[in-house]
C-alpha cells in the first residue's frame, strides 16, 4: 500500500509553511511545533482539496483497508493536484527557469504576466502524459482483452507507485514517463470498470483526467470533434517550443505576417474593377475608330446608316443617275 | 486576418498618443469598458502589457481572452494591430 503523497505529517515544516501560505491560511506563531502546522494544514488545505476533488480525502480515511487500486487512483488524483499546485507555488525565478527549459522566450514575470506563464507551463507539462491518454487509452476502452489481464496491471501499478513515491514526488520531470504510463492504465480502469462497487469512483475522477485533455485539444483544434481513436490529437504542431524544439515565432502558414498582407493589399488596390472596365471600353472605342477610318468616309457604317434611314430613295436615285451618266464615256473609251 | 479594418489602419497610421483603449482594432465598447474597469484605460497601457510579454502574439492573445473575455477574432485583430504599430513606431 503506497503512502499518501500529501500526508501532512510526512511533509517538512518548511513545506507545510509554504503550503499554508499558498492557501492564504494565517501561519501560527513562529515557535509553535510542527503539530500546529499539521493541524492547520489538515483543517484548511486538506479540507479544501477534498472539496475540490469530491472529498476523496475523507473516503480515503474511511476505507483505509480498501483495495490497492483504489489507493492508487486516489494517489494519482493527488499527484495531479500536486503538480498543478507546484506550478503556482514556484517562485518567479523558478517558473522562468522551467519555461526556459521548454524553450519558451520568457519575459519578465510580474503580477500581470505570471498567471499566463503558469498556464503556459501547465500546458507544456501536460503533453508529456497526453499521448497515451489519447491513443492507447481510448483504444483500450473498446478492446475486450482488457478484462483478462487487469489484475496483473494492478499489481504492476502498485509496484510502480511504491517506487515513484520512494523516489520523491517533487522530481516531476523524471517521473513524467512513468506517470504517463500509469495514467494510461488508470484511465483504462476508470473507463472499463463499471461494477457497482466502483461506480462512484469514475464519476469522481473522470473529470479530473478528461478535462485537461479535452481542454487543450479543444483549444488547439477548435473545429475538430474528439475522435475515439485520437488520430486528430496526434498532431502536435501548435505546441510551439515544446519538448526542446526551437520556438518558431513566424509560421509559414500564418496569414498575418506583414509581408503577405502588404502584398495582398497591393493586389487589391493595384487595378480596381472600374478602371479595368474603363480601359476595356477605351480600347474597344479605339479599335472602332481605327476600323472606321480604314473604311473611308462614304463607306463608314455610320454614313451608310444615316443615308439608309433618311434619304434612301434619294441616294438610290443619285446612284442610278451617276451610273447612267458615267456609263457612256466608259463604253466609248473601250471602243 | 486576411483584411484589415478601417480602425486597424487608422490606429497603425500614427503614434497612439493618448488614444483610448477603444481605438484599438477588435476592442469595441463592451471590451473597452471591461478593460477600463481593469485599469487599462489607454491604448498605451495595453501596449505595455504587449511589450512586457515580449510581443509574443500567442501569449498576448491568450491574455486578452482571459482578461476581458475577447473572442479569438477580436483578440487576434487587437494583437495584430499592436504588432504592426510596434513595427512602425517602436
Amino acid at each position: 500500500m503506497p503512502s499518501f503523497v500529501e500526508d501532512p505529517a510526512q511533509l517538512s515544516k518548511r513545506r507545510l509553511r509554504s503550503e499554508l501560505a499558498a492557501h492564504s491560511v494565517p501561519l501560527p506563531a513562529a515557535d509553535s511545533g510542527k503539530e500546529a502546522y499539521v493541524e492547520l494544514y489538515r483543517r484548511h488545505v486538506a479540507a479544501r482539496s477534498g472539496a475540490d476533488f469530491s472529498s476523496d480525502e475523507d473516503e480515503g480515511r474511511g476505507q483505509a483497508g480498501g483495495s490497492g487500486e483504489e489507493a492508487s487512483i486516489r494517489d494519482e488524483g493527488q499527484k495531479t493536484e500536486l503538480e498543478v499546485m507546484d506550478v503556482s507555488q514556484l517562485t518567479d525565478v523558478e517558473l522562468k527557469a522551467r519555461l526556459l527549459q521548454y524553450g519558451v522566450n520568457v519575459g519578465p514575470i510580474v503580477a500581470s504576466t505570471r498567471t499566463l506563464y503558469e498556464k503556459k507551463l501547465r500546458i507544456l507539462l501536460k503533453p508529456v502524459s497526453q499521448p497515451p491518454l489519447n491513443g492507447a487509452g481510448y483504444a483500450a476502452q473498446y478492446s475486450d482483452v482488457e478484462d483478462e489481464d487487469e489484475d496483473d496491471d494492478d499489481d504492476d501499478e502498485e509496484r510502480d507507485y511504491g517506487s515513484v513515491h520512494a523516489g520523491g514526488h517533487l522530481e516531476a520531470d523524471e517521473e513524467q514517463d512513468q506517470e504517463g504510463h500509469n495514467q494510461d492504465l488508470m484511465k483504462d480502469k476508470n473507463a472499463t470498470r463499471k461494477s457497482p462497487a466502483f461506480s462512484p469512483k469514475p464519476s469522481v475522477f473522470r473529470p479530473q483526467f478528461k478535462e485537461p485533455v479535452s481542454d487543450i485539444l479543444m483549444e488547439m483544434f477548435p473545429g475538430t470533434e474528439p475522435t475515439p481513436t485520437g488520430i486528430s490529437a496526434t498532431c502536435r504542431r501548435p505546441i510551439k517550443g515544446a519538448a526542446g524544439r526551437p520556438v518558431q515565432f513566424k509560421y509559414p502558414d500564418t496569414p498575418s505576417s506583414p509581408g503577405t498582407k502588404e502584398r495582398r493589399e497591393l493586389q487589391r488596390h493595384l487595378v480596381p474593377t472600374w478602371i479595368q472596365m474603363l480601359v476595356f471600353l477605351l480600347v474597344a472605342f479605339l479599335f472602332y475608330l481605327i476600323f472606321s477610318a480604314m473604311q473611308g468616309v462614304p463607306d463608314s457604317p455610320s454614313a451608310v446608316l444615316l443615308h439608309r434611314s433618311g434619304h434612301e430613295g434619294e441616294l438610290l436615285g443619285d446612284l442610278s443617275s451617276f451610273a447612267t451618266s458615267e456609263d457612256p464615256p466608259l463604253v466609248s473609251g473601250e471602243e | 486576418m486576411l483584411t484589415t479594418s478601417q480602425k486597424h489602419r487608422d490606429f497603425v497610421a500614427e503614434p497612439m498618443a493618448e488614444k483610448p483603449v477603444t481605438a484599438l482594432a477588435g476592442i469595441g465598447d463592451v471590451l473597452g469598458k471591461k478593460l477600463e474597469e481593469l485599469g487599462f484605460d489607454k491604448a498605451y497601457v495595453v501596449l505595455g502589457q504587449f511589450l512586457v510579454l515580449k510581443k509574443d502574439v500567442e501569449l498576448f492573445t491568450e491574455w486578452l481572452k482571459d482578461i476581458c473575455g475577447a473572442n479569438s477574432r477580436q483578440a487576434a485583430s487587437c494583437t495584430q494591430c499592436l504588432k504592426e504599430w510596434c513595427d512602425a513606431f517602436l
